[in-house]
């Protein structure tokens, strides 16, 4: 048993903002539940009075479609049913890397995108592979529809963008371009049901005979109070070929832009030591992947 | 706050009044005394409270019971036959894959959805299946060869 609470069922989105709107800071969105019923638990805070329910908002929200060769994602589609598609397991794996591994399938089931999202904590693993695809959040509020880049969402340590009533309602991934894959790099200690200790994202495009790096995206996971884009790491493989040595100069680049703190979980010395070993794995791997697909 | 909800659990009609902090662990456990459901963590992370909701396994200590309006669930008492145990049942009995028990009604639902979904997962496959388990005593190398076993006997 939780702390009570009214548990409000809105059928529509425009009811949902509504209600978000009404009970403003008394009230909170739940997708899957899983970060907010384990918060209930663990501490709840006195001014909660009534959960809102996106459950039942669930079929206008939960999709994966190709659109004019851009990707929509429902908000509220499962990590599941984002592993099992054949779409993001062929075209985008770097996605595919980390919901395949958020907690354990009971977790997946239930658990959202967008709920990992809208927790804005360093440590969710969709953001670096969101990030490095440069995602956009298209968000529906009291004042209609906007769309921003997921870079531009957080604010802090959970804290994001959102206004009262204000509900994520669809993740956009940018056309594919040719030559191009990613990778995402997950450090735990037991391989399941864990927040990642620190993970890295890299995305290349690569020119047509894979000589050299024309555009490239490295993000970092627990590294900083929010998932953290790492453009001058990033920028440093740009022009050049793929290689052990640049990725790991654009490794110690990234560490200079991370800041990790030292947490329950590991410290924050631990984290900068591993940190340029994740980006040059992954860049390496994100590599293969591009000379596989081509093939 | 209470409200009434109907619901079929192991395949039968239950109309029942919950309240809405109230868990399915909790509805189960103390309200229909199906307490063969465990709770460890109560915070997704051991696995003990896993049952299937509309073919789905899921952590019972975060599913809220109001939820379940209209869901069919599967729990560890619905998996044998009368008396005629389950085929992972017979196989978790013959791998002694079993030891204290605690963990084992909710692994044993892991491993019936992962069967249902993939008749024949390989061992990687089944290790990611029963990742959101916790068991003190087993090792799970048993508990993996039960389940591997039964996908055999199923057949
Ligand atoms: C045992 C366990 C293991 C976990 N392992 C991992 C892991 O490996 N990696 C990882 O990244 N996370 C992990 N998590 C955290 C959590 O499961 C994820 O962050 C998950 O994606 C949250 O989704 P949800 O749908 O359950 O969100 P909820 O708990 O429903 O919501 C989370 C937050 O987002 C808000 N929200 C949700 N949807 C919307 C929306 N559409 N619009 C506006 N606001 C919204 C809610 O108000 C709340 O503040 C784990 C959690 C548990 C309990
Ligand atoms: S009691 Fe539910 S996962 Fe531990
Ligand atoms: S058999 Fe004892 S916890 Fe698994």
């Amino acid at each position: 048993m939780f702390k009570p609470f009214e548990y409000l069922r809105p059928k529509s989105i425009t009811e949902a903002v509504e209600l978000g709107v009404t009970y403003g800071s008394e009230a909170q969105y739940m997708a899957g539940g899983t970060d907010v019923l384990v918060n209930l638990k663990n501490k709840p805070q006195k001014a909660l009075k009534f959960i809102i329910t996106l459950r039942y908002v669930n079929d206008q929200l939960n999709y994966i479609k190709l659109e004019d060769r851009y990707l929509k994602i429902g908000a509220l589609t499962t990590h599941r049913d984002l592993e099992k598609s054949a779409l993001i397991q062929r075209e985008y794996q770097v996605l595919h890397d980390a919901v395949s591994q958020v907690g354990s399938v009971q977790i997946r089931n239930v658990a959202t995108i967008g709920g990992n999202i809208c927790s804005s904590l360093p440590s969710a693993d969709t953001a670096s592979p969101l990030l490095v695809l440069g995602a956009q959040l298209k968000i529906m509020g009291q004042d209609g529809e906007k769309v921003v880049a997921l870079e531009d969402f957080y604010l802090g340590h959970a804290q994001n963008i959102l206004n009262k009533g204000d509900i994520l309602t669809e993740i956009i991934i940018p056309p594919k371009k040719s030559y191009a894959a990613g990778k995402y790099y997950k450090l735990g200690r037991r391989g399941a049901m864990e927040l990642p200790l620190v993970g890295a994202a890299v995305y290349l495009v690569m020119d047509k005979n894979l000589d050299l790096c024309l555009d490239a995206r490295v993000a970092l996971t627990t590294a900083a109070p929010v998932p953290l884009p790492a453009k001058k790491a990033a920028q440093e493989l740009v022009g050049k070929p793929i290689s052990p040595d640049n990725l790991t100069k654009a490794g110690k680049i990234a560490v200079q832009e991370a800041s990790p703190r030292t947490s329950l979980r590991t410290t924050a010395a631990y984290r900068r030591e591993v940190l340029p070993v994740l980006v040059r794995r992954a860049g390496l791997e994100a590599y293969e992947r591009i000379k596989q697909n081509r093939n | 706050m209470g409200e009434r909800i109907f619901c079929k659990i192991n395949n039968v009609d239950y109309d029942v009044v919950v309240n809405h902090n109230e868990t399915l662990l909790h509805l189960l456990r103390n309200k229909l005394g199906l307490t063969g459901t465990n709770e460890g963590c109560g915070s997704g992370d051991c696995g003990a409270c896993t049952v299937i909701v509309n073919g789905k396994a899921v952590n019972s200590c975060l599913y809220l019971a109001v939820d379940i309006d209209g869901k069919e669930v599967l729990t560890i008492e619905g998996l044998a036959d009368g008396e005629k145990l389950h085929p992972l049942q017979e196989a978790f009995i013959e791998e002694g894959a079993v030891q204290c028990g605690f963990c084992t009604p909710g692994v044993l639902m892991s491993a019936k959805a992962l069967l249902d979904e993939k008749s024949h997962p390989s061992e990687e496959e089944i290790r990611k299946g029963i990742a959101g388990h916790l068991c003190r005593c087993t090792g799970y190398i048993k508990i993996v060869k039960g389940i591997s076993s039964a996908a055999e006997k199923i057949k």
